[in-house]
């Protein structure tokens, strides 16, 4: 699994962890079971602060893809990536309907992160 | 082939290598001789489950462990002084070499022991408690010479990394980190395994009522068990590849990588079996698995070798932060400063 950073990026970086550790188990790079290494681990390897990488931890625990355990770390949950198949599928119906469209996936997200969209 | 660096730390080769190991043979040997005269005739040469089942001639009770602990100095003696350019070669050599030395030497102590003063032979006890004494000794004492072997000199490489060398794609001012385990057994197997041998050492404790092979094979078990799932690892300070228990741990400082590759091995063929490995010609090797592995280049004429699965991606990354060292490196040479 490889894990980038970029501190000159708007997104927060504790997002930008949550969001590749999501896309490394969705991808199957990461097997249900399969320990992460520790949030000072991981902190020391990539220089931020290990709270910043309790953050992204502890909201990838929240959405059932990891088990934080004391003295254990953190443990991918059985079964995560099944919990965003129907999640992808919406995707990917949503990407056909766009192409569709003719519309950029730009617009989508904007769209899909405004809040006045039905 | 390039000229290769002398090796390191010789000193401590000669001294942990040759003249530690020969001082606690002479000296056990010393004793040996001392006491020969005040052995029964003939004496116990061999001890089976219900006591001396074999007599001999002073002269064979002796003679077999004489020759095995000259071969040991012997060649212990010449890999301490011929091999050694990387730690764990040096600490392994020299652990052993001093290890080797206390236990052949309490060995022929304590078949000597065990009937000093005695009137017959039939009266000697089995030597139990002295070779596990012997055991420990070698133990606590090939551990300690292991330890004193003296890490790796910091050895910074020096000029670009080769042309051709495969870097990650990493803009300036990202990091990234690679992590990645790999398992030599699946957990099934390990388990199956591990509770095989704790069936196997109890079996052997009750049928021959020693714990001597159990005291052997118990730690042996442990340290086979916490070689087979390794976790790789690259970021900015370079590759560490670490055991079950975060132990042992072997490193490659970002700044010590001449370059990177991905390579497929053979662990049998090329390391001689599985785990923590060295060769002759100075790789150390973290094979759990035929197949893709990351092959470090390192200065000083070292190589280190870790069998791990998307190799390209970790020997790319630590390609980039070899490349970032040496800059960072330079920069602290543009400014007069020293670096260690």
């Amino acid at each position: 699994m490889l894990i980038r950073i970029d501190p000159s990026s708007p997104l927060p970086i504790f997002e930008q962890l949550a969001a590749q550790v999501r896309q490394a188990v969705i991808a199957g790079e990461l097997a249900s079971g399969e320990r992460l290494p520790s949030a000072r681990d991981l902190g020391e390897s990539l220089e931020v602060n290990q709270h910043t990488v309790l953050h992204a931890y502890q909201l990838l625990r929240d959405e059932g893809l990891l088990e934080l355990r004391r003295g254990r770390g953190a443990v991918v949950t059985a079964h995560a990536a099944e919990h965003y198949e129907p999640l992808l599928a919406a995707l990917r119906a949503v990407r056909t309907e766009a192409a569709a469209l003719g519309l950029p996936l730009s617009a989508v997200a904007a769209m899909l992160t405004s809040e006045e969209t039905p | 082939m390039t000229t290769r660096p002398p090796l390191p730390h010789r000193g401590r080769a000669w001294l942990l290598g040759i003249v530690v190991p020969v001082a606690i043979t002479a000296a056990a040997w010393a004793v040996v001789v001392a006491l020969l005269p005040r052995l029964p005739d003939p004496v116990a040469v061999h001890w089976g489950l219900t006591g001396v089942d074999r007599t001999g001639t002073v002269g064979e009770l002796v003679t077999t462990s004489a020759v095995i602990s000259g071969i040991s100095l012997v060649v212990m003696g010449a890999l301490a002084v011929l091999t050694g350019r990387q730690a764990l070669t040096r600490r392994m050599v020299l652990g052993l070499a001093v290890g080797l030395a206390t236990l052949f030497a309490g060995v022929s102590l304590s078949t000597v022991l065990t009937q000093v003063d005695l009137p017959t032979a039939e009266a000697a006890a089995p030597p139990d408690l002295p070779m596990t004494l012997a055991l420990v000794a070698a133990v606590v004492l090939g551990g300690l010479a292991g330890a004193a072997a003296g890490s790796d000199p910091a050895q910074p490489a020096t000029g670009g990394l080769a042309p051709g060398t495969a870097t990650a794609d990493l803009p300036e001012g990202q990091r990234a980190v690679w992590v990645r385990s790999v398992a030599g057994l699946g957990p099934t197997v390990t388990w199956t395994l591990a509770v095989v041998a704790v069936l196997l050492g109890a079996g052997l404790w009750l049928l021959t009522d020693t714990v001597f092979p159990v005291v052997v094979l118990a730690p042996i078990a442990v340290l086979v068990l916490t070689m087979t799932t390794w976790q790789v690892q690259v970021d900015a300070r370079g590759l560490t590849a670490r055991g079950t228990l975060g132990w042992p741990r072997q490193h490659v400082p970002a700044g010590e990588v001449e370059r990177a590759d991905v390579t497929t091995v053979r662990p049998f063929a090329e390391f001689g079996g599985w785990g923590l490995r060295t060769t002759v010609s100075g790789t150390v090797g973290v094979v759990v698995r035929t197949g893709e592995a990351i092959a470090v280049e390192r200065s000083g004429g070292r190589r280190f070798v870790v069998t791990v699965d998307d190799a390209a991606t970790g020997a790319a990354l630590l390609n980039t932060y070899a490349q970032r060292a040496r800059v960072t490196a330079r920069h602290a040479d543009d400014r007069g400063v020293t670096h260690d």
